[in-house]
């Protein structure tokens, strides 16, 4: 249990945009977590998501460490930006190309922006 | 607040309030959710969507 704490607070303090979402950016298994992509990825965002699906002690885990109750959950230099309704707000008025540029430094936007999927259960 | 799909359980709150004057937009929807924690936690409430607003 703790293991996969640390995993997850691993992800959240390591990964420059980490996105915990239901699904993955392949496969998006909620309407919100695909408003949350959608945001990162128009304003060209590295993003690294977790599948919080696969077990609900991931869902449980996260919402410890964050705080928030609801999923999607995004992440930028390790703080807490919001769910879904926060990130296309912020997306809509400039503000997070802006927070992604403080995290990230004025370079962040790639032609291609990676994106990863973390698996906290089997590291 | 508006029910989203009729069935009872997606709602959608625009809130506004003094309270929420200077603070993120993170800590102003910390507020709502802490005002729903109980039907949040039940699953009375399925899915919300929140707007919040200050008044400065």
């Amino acid at each position: 249990m703790t293991e996969l704490r640390d995993r997850i607070q691993t992800v959240v303090s390591d990964e420059p945009v980490a996105l915990f979402m239901k699904g993955t950016p392949g496969f998006i298994m909620c309407g919100n977590s695909d408003r949350a992509l959608r945001a990162l990825r128009g304003a060209g965002a590295p993003v690294t998501a977790v599948n919080i699906l696969p077990d609900p002690r991931i869902r449980q885990e996260l919402s410890d460490i964050s705080g928030w109750p609801t999923v999607p959950q995004v992440f930028i230099g390790g703080e807490l930006v919001g769910g879904a309704d926060i990130v296309e707000e912020l997306a809509a008025s400039g503000e997070l190309e802006q927070k992604l540029e403080e995290a990230l430094g004025p370079d962040y936007r790639q032609p291609q922006p990676e994106e990863r999927v973390v698996d906290v259960l089997d590291v | 607040m508006a029910d989203r799909t009729g069935g009872g359980d997606h709602f959608q709150v625009i809130v506004e309030s003094g309270r929420f004057d200077g603070l993120s937009l993170v800590d102003q929807h910390r507020l709502v959710y802490d005002a729903l924690a109980e039907p949040l936690a039940d699953g009375t409430i399925h899915e919300l969507r929140i707007k919040t607003k200050g008044l400065a």
